[in-house]
């Protein structure tokens, strides 16, 4: 019986003797009205709400990046789309993040994309939409509880293009009035380049990874890739046919390159064609 | 309406505070046991404080029943996992009493990998005059031995001992929200996000998997399990919660496995609360029988909700706990706020329901009147034996006396944990780290 292993923790307590101070020292002492340290709750997230709320009346409070209702739509959604990555980001630097948050934040994300995406098929060409779609989402998934070592730093560095983006439309709610004049050029511009710089963001991820975590990265040893930087990589396109997106890409190149028939592999990912051709021509 | 009188004359007649002052004091659990003698808090420092409601005495009929400290113990450590390179947190993420049998109490703790079975016994007595060793526990020398003697129990200072009993580990991924015993008194469950387990109490090395979503491919993965508890008297019947704002009712009769429920209770959505933040607010953050077993409450970020086990379609009563804070959700959202789990809880009767808001307040709804009162926890507010003021938050532009606005609320004061005594009208609510009790007005 595993009991037997434990050692034998004793936490006990002289009750006739200590009840005394055990009284007094769970009386509330109204009539000297101490001042008790009162705990912010866990780090920045309290002392974001407690700063923002508890303002006495009559100080303006600084007006919430979110809480202005007059927003358009279409920002007002930015808004919560980049929250929502950005959560899901800090998410990935715990440790162990909590299951049930990032599922909660990855199902709204889910929901915008979807909501983007039926926008973009009709004013948008669906092309860049669609395999950065499947990647995107999922590509957070296996780097949750089952795997946490699955998660390299160069993952959450990869999704970093993200910020101007996110600052931006910060610093333009922030702002308050004295931008709100701005803020129509500012939707248009955002509006235009949200869902690929976005989406583009998710392929950095997915291409990085793709360089560094596989054998791959040995067969590019000797060749200078120092020319072509990430985001010219992420410019190459991927096998969007494939049903299951980057992963399934990744698992094939993988397990072919162990197999020694690298070769065979890419050049059934015809896509990755002309990766070969830099390959012969360096 | 007799209910609604009796909480406003609900009373701090002793009001509490554990001289709290840092993170690890939060409070993060509250429980009565089943005879309301025993009330246990956990916190995130690990650490288990059990309270024992003081004898009535005829001297001093004001002090009726108040609770003092009766044991304090460390029930989880920090650990590290070192397969995994983890830090598992010593938070005590709920307690639950087993029935008294004996007249030792024995009471279940979790974190969020490991179940443990406490033993809380006294001892006014200890055996003296060993043969072989002194007072003091050393082996005395054999040499010194000339004559045998029997040890007598002498009379001692009453002490208090907490001792482990047992340790149930390594049947859960990931973060155990909850832990219910079963009304067989021989088994429990144990929930993680993703899985529900079956123990039997004296069996440590072995527990059943009886619910499983985890979907084959991760990237599949929409919903979580948010809570779960037992029915208070049929042993094969259990319920879960979703992080989709479903609730499944579960007969282990069926089959080993309840991958299928037998019931599924869900409440379709309206279109017209559609928002960006309708499935964040929409997952179930506590589910609790009635006390009859009849009635399910479930609490969600903004609402309480009374379930009749006969009605799968919709709840038979919706509470509004926090109306007024639907159109500040983005901000919520923003400060992570819309991810706080707030518990509900029955009184003795089900009559009524309760539990927690912001600003230290929390919420009571009487089923039958449908009134709903607002009082608060705190300390700026109430003296001893003071009746506790309902409060209102004022949703509109204009303020009255007495009302608080909506923007003054303070959202780092949250009341996530409450409990109320098994059937008399006292509760128990955790404000961060400190631990009110209030009780009807002793007339």
């Amino acid at each position: 019986m595993g009991q037997r292993d434990i050692t034998q923790f004793e936490a006990s307590m002289k009750r006739r003797k200590n009840i005394i101070s055990a009284v007094s020292m769970c009386r509330l002492d109204v009539e000297s009205a101490v001042v008790k340290k009162e705990v912010e709750t866990d780090g920045g997230d309290g002392a974001l709400s407690s700063s923002r709320y508890t303002l006495g009346r009559g100080v303006k409070r600084k007006q919430s990046s979110c809480e202005d209702l007059d927003l358009p739509y279409p920002q007002q959604r930015q808004l919560v789309l980049d929250l929502c990555l950005d959560k899901l980001q800090n998410c990935q630097q715990r440790a162990e993040p909590s299951l049930h948050r990032s599922v909660l934040l990855a199902n709204t994300l889910r929901q915008i994309q979807q909501e983007m995406r039926q926008e973009g098929e009709t004013c948008l060409p669906p092309a860049p939409l669609g395999p950065s779609l499947h990647a995107s989402t999922p590509r957070h998934f296996p780097d949750l509880p089952p795997v946490p070592l699955d998660c390299p730093p160069p993952l959450i560095g990869a999704l970093s293009p993200l910020f101007p983006l996110t600052n931006a439309s910060e610093d333009v709610q922030l702002g308050g009035a004295e931008n709100e004049t701005v803020l129509p050029s500012f939707a248009v511009e955002e509006n235009a380049r949200s869902s690929d710089s976005l989406f583009g963001s998710f392929e950095i991820t997915n291409s990085t990874s793709y360089l560094t975590d596989l054998p791959l990265d040995d067969i590019f040893e000797d060749i200078d890739t120092s020319m072509y930087d990430s985001s010219d990589i992420s410019v190459l396109p991927f096998p969007a046919q494939r049903s299951g997106g980057m992963d399934d890409g990744l698992k094939n190149a993988s397990c072919c390159s162990s197999n020694g028939s690298l070769q065979l592999c890419l050049s059934d990912l015809n896509d990755l064609d002309h990766i070969m051709e830099i390959l012969v021509r360096s | 309406m007799e209910e609604e009188s009796d909480f406003r004359k609900i009373n701090n007649s002793f009001l509490r505070d554990h001289n709290y002052a840092t993170e690890a004091d939060i409070i993060s659990t509250v429980e009565f046991n089943s005879t309301g003698e025993l009330l246990a808090t956990g916190d995130k420092g690990g650490r288990v404080v059990v309270f024992q409601r003081e004898q009535e005495s005829k001297n001093q009929p004001h002090r009726r029943g108040e609770y003092n400290v009766y044991s304090t113990f460390q029930s989880h450590e920090p650990e590290f996992d070192y397969l995994k390179s983890l830090e598992i947190e010593e938070k005590i993420n709920k307690i639950r009493w087993l029935p008294q049998q004996n007249a030792a109490y024995f009471l279940l703790s979790t974190n969020d990998k490991t179940v443990k079975l406490w033993k809380i016994s006294e001892r006014d007595k200890r055996p003296e005059g060993y043969n072989l060793k002194d007072e003091d526990g050393r082996i005395r020398d054999p040499g010194t031995i000339t004559t045998l003697r029997v040890p007598v129990l002498q009379p001692m200072d009453l002490m208090v001992e907490a001792t482990p009993r047992r340790v149930f580990s390594n049947a859960h991924t990931y973060h155990i929200n909850s832990i219910s015993v079963n009304s067989d008194y021989e088994t429990f469950m144990s929930t993680d996000d993703l899985r529900i387990n079956l123990w039997n109490l004296e069996i440590t090395n072995r527990s059943f998997n009886i619910v499983d979503i985890k979907p084959t491919n991760m990237e599949e993965l929409t919903e979580v399990i948010t809570a779960a508890e037992f029915h208070p008297h049929q042993c094969n019947t259990f319920v879960y919660s979703s992080s989709k704002g479903s609730i499944r009712l579960c007969d282990m009769r069926a089959s080993a496995l309840c991958d299928n429920h037998s019931k599924f209770f869900e409440e379709p959505e309206d279109p017209s609360n559609r928002s960006f933040f309708s499935e964040i607010i929409s997952s179930i953050s506590d589910v609790k029988f009635s006390h009859s077993g009849r009635y399910l409450m479930t609490r969600d970020y903004l609402t309480v909700k009374v379930w009749d086990l006969n009605m799968e379609s919709k709840p038979l009563e919706t509470y509004q706990v926090h109306d007024y804070l639907r159109s500040k959700l983005c901000s919520l959202y923003e400060n992570d706020c819309i991810f706080d789990k707030f518990e509900c809880v029955w009184n003795g009767s089900d009559s009524v329901i309760m539990t927690g808001s912001y600003n230290n307040f929390f919420r009571m709804f009487d089923r039958n009147t449908k009134r709903d009162v607002t009082l608060e926890a705190s300390r700026e507010n109430s003296k001893p034996r003071a009746i506790l003021k309902p409060r209102k938050v004022c949703v509109g532009g204009k303020r009255r006396k007495d009302e608080i606005s909506v923007d003054s609320l303070d959202f780092s004061k949250k009341i996530l944990h409450t409990a109320w005594h098994p059937y008399e009208n006292i509760i128990a609510v955790a404000a961060t780290n400190n631990l009110y009790i209030f009780q009807d007005k002793i007339n």
